[in-house]
């Protein structure tokens, strides 16, 4: 099935944060770079990576959950129940790519869940860092394993 | 108070000597006069601290604030405000700066901090939401800014606190030590990170969980951010920034003759070629930007032997032209170690040029100077300067208080030499050359500063404003002032009007977040207010009027030898005439008891009385 993911061109991103910021208030109704669901991390060597849930296949962090919070939703988007999630933090444990974050208020999960197939961090992105676009399409699929390109920047330590 | 948008109606106040933190409301009436920022900053400096104390001492305040709109949506409102008397011209001493700081400061549900006392080891503030800690800093005294700011992201565990911190030149206590944030974002001038270092106050440390209510509905934030967010893509200027920022106005003032060169004996530099904007476009490695803007304005350069952040205009002439250092990399390299060591970089190379040519006219001679050759371009020993200062060397001990307190302290007729006014060294365009940035160097309430009165927005760019004449400079001057000082309390960046703002949008913006009814003819009232306020608390610390708006005799007196502004002298006299009526001040530069009646600051006649 073919799917559309977040893919993240970090060579263009400029560390404006206009992804978190958006994102929180669309989101969370305030603008505040912990309350939202795509986070920049910046590093010594002028690198700065957005991280944002990748949608995988395996969805490591739903096999991880304990309370069966986490499901596949029909766009294939993976997404948390709030009434569910208990905030044990296993699947912020569990995803690779550290795009899994605690709520810092509720302590619940928090997660991309795409906005309704039009993630408003995407319209937003001055730089177009950002593109929702089909998997196959993705410079993340073109790179080979995203998965690499994330454990270049260490981001889970 | 919490009536208002945008502010949490809260301020957090640390006394270093008692240990003491408390929190207290924002006094009533000073959104409405003053905004936030700046002006309540100036406010609170002039209705707190006494007149005549050490800007050194432990009666110092200094007070870290943002704006109502920090911390919102509304683009290029990033930034930070830190204020206290100043160290250098006993001003006020505010200064801003972008990056990431102010807007986790706002999310941390506070206003501003105002610091007070001094501690009696180094410590470091850190406020966690309402959980605020002094910290121990003594592994940490000695640090440079980067390394500060990595050890105590490490020590914490937490990539994503904000970090304001000073270098060695801060512990020093050098009267232009600046306070630096993530490397790239300071706030400069006037030697805010003196006074840290005065106080034992080695960093303050921030993050935030809390957003800031807003008094428009969802919607209509939205629709105005998209409004500007659609007016910024389609200016010119922000494109122009994309590349190079404020460099990109380099070869241009260069061209104009007013790039200050050998300490101002010149306004043309013939070297600019590698170090202009278009030189440092070739280092490119990538942009970067401040929080929530569009324009990404900075620019990472790699070179063979240095990579850092792009030079801006100012640190391209104090570093580069001013001192005749053409060499790319070791401008960049000087504009590193300043950033390191944490010292403004106007007034460091603004210091070293004055002591150059002292050493070009035989003031100064190796006896003097530790040995060192101050010739013109000799970068090896521009960076060796700039260590001295910063750590008080020899020599450089000297220097560490500034042009004007070194040519007192060296004598010798060697004042004249110092390129100041009030004590704060002269920014990076020639007045000659610019008439309207003379009169703002010479009447602003915080010294020589640009961004007081940034004239050349409009002696520069827009056509039918003649650079060169003195005519409508009084009126041009004292509005950009008023302008400047409203938009330093929102706070926007100070580009803000350049990429796309108008005085309308800006109002709109501050009504849709405050829900406060804001208008241009407001918001320029309340600039005035501020500027008003902050002359008196001027004239408070003994300062003239008239006799101190004074420039370096060299601009009055000499003409550019050469360029295209050759042959120009300031006619200061002229100007500041002009400029006092449209102040509505008298003619020895006092502000007049009916115009203090109405800004609402007649209670501080008393200091116009006293003054005179």
């Amino acid at each position: 099935m073919s799917y559309s993911i977040i893919s993240v061109d970090e060579k263009k991103c400029v560390n404006c944060r206009m992804c978190e910021i958006v994102c929180s208030l669309s989101r969370e109704g305030k603008v505040n770079p912990h309350l939202s669901r795509i986070k920049v991390y910046s590093f010594s060597s002028h690198t700065d990576v957005p991280v944002v849930c990748r949608q995988c296949a395996d969805a490591p962090c739903k096999e991880a959950c304990d309370y069966d919070a986490i499901s596949r939703r029909s766009d294939n988007a993976v997404v948390v129940s709030s009434e569910r999630c208990t905030g044990c933090g296993l699947c912020v444990d569990a995803c690779p790519f550290g795009a899994v974050f605690l709520h810092p208020q509720t302590n619940l999960a928090l997660m991309c869940d795409l906005c309704a197939g039009e993630p408003v961090c995407v319209k937003y992105c001055p730089v177009s860092c950002l593109n929702f676009i089909p998997w196959e399409k993705s410079i993340e699929a073109k790179e080979g394993s995203e998965k690499a390109l994330y454990e270049k920047f260490a981001i889970k330590e | 108070m919490t009536r208002y948008g945008g502010y949490y109606g809260k301020l957090l106040r640390v006394n270093l000597t008692t240990g003491k933190i408390k929190e207290e409301s924002l006094p009533e009436g000073l959104a409405e006069n003053y905004i936030g920022g700046r002006g309540i900053s100036s406010k609170l400096l002039m209705d707190e601290i006494e007149a005549g104390i050490d800007p050194l001492g432990s009666e110092n305040k200094i007070i870290f604030i943002t704006g109502p709109l920090t911390g919102t949506v509304v683009p290029t409102t990033s930034r930070l405000c830190i204020s206290a008397k100043s160290p250098l011209t006993n001003l006020i001493g505010c200064g801003f700066s972008g990056g990431y700081f102010g807007p986790e400061l706002k999310f941390c549900g506070w206003d501003g901090i105002v610091i007070e006392g001094k501690s009696d080891k180094p410590v470091y503030i850190k406020v966690n939401d309402d959980k605020v800690q002094i910290e121990d800093a003594t592994h940490l005294w000695g640090k440079d800014t980067f390394e500060t700011e990595d050890v105590i992201k490490k020590e914490l565990g937490d990539k994503r606190v904000q970090v304001a911190c000073i270098g060695q030149a801060g512990e020093n206590q050098v009267r232009f030590a600046c306070v630096v944030h993530d490397g790239h974002f300071l706030v400069g001038r006037r030697g805010m990170g003196a006074v840290m270092g005065s106080k034992n106050l080695k960093a303050l440390v921030v993050k935030g969980t809390k957003g800031i209510h807003v008094a428009s509905s969802p919607d209509k934030i939205w629709q105005v951010y998209d409004e500007i967010l659609d007016i910024m893509a389609k200016n010119p200027v922000v494109e122009i920034f994309h590349d190079h920022g404020t460099a990109s106005s380099v070869a241009l003032v260069n061209e104009l003759g007013f790039m200050p060169t050998r300490n101002f004996q010149s306004g043309f530099f013939e070297k600019i070629s590698t170090v202009d904007e278009k030189a440092y476009f070739e280092l490119s490695l990538k942009p970067f930007s401040c929080w929530g803007c569009p324009v990404y304005c900075r620019r990472y350069l790699k070179g063979k032997k240095v990579t850092f952040s792009r030079p801006e205009h100012q640190t391209t002439f104090a570093l580069g032209s001013l001192l005749e250092n053409a060499d790319t990399e070791e401008v960049i390299r000087a504009n590193l170690l300043c950033n390191r060591l944490g010292l403004d970089s106007i007034s460091t190379g603004g210091t070293i040029a004055f002591a150059m040519e002292c050493y070009q006219r035989k003031i100064l001679s190796q006896k003097d100077t530790d040995g060192l050759a101050l010739t013109w371009g000799n970068s090896q020993v521009i960076n060796e300067l700039i260590e001295m200062i910063a750590l008080r060397k020899g020599f450089g001990d000297i220097l560490a208080e500034g042009s004007l307190r070194a040519a007192q302290k060296i004598g010798r007729d060697s004042e004249k030499y110092a390129m100041q006014v009030k004590g704060l060294e002269v920014p990076g365009y020639d007045p000659r050359g610019a008439k309207g940035i003379g009169l703002n160097y010479a009447t602003a309430p915080r010294g020589a500063d640009h961004n007081d009165g940034w004239t050349i927005a409009e002696e520069l760019y827009v056509e039918g404003v003649d650079r060169l004449t003195l005519e409508g400079k009084g009126k041009l001057t004292m509005e950009i002032q008023d302008k400047s000082k409203a938009i330093d309390s929102a706070i926007f960046c100070m580009f803000a009007l350049d990429f796309g703002y108008t005085l309308d949008f800006i109002s709109t913006s501050i009504t849709a977040i405050t829900g406060m009814k804001m208008s241009p003819e407001k918001i320029l009232k309340i600039g005035e207010r501020i500027s008003n306020l902050e002359r008196l608390f001027a004239l408070r610390e003994g300062y003239r009027g008239k006799k101190d708006d004074t420039m370096p005799s060299r601009f009055i007196q000499e003409e550019l030898p050469l360029g295209a502004s050759k042959g120009q002298r300031l006619d200061l006299e002229t100007l500041l005439r002009d400029y006092y009526r449209q102040r509505g001040w008298d003619e020895k530069g006092f502000p007049t008891e009916r115009k203090l009646k109405e800004l609402g600051l007649e209670s501080y006649f008393y200091l116009v009385k006293s003054g005179r």
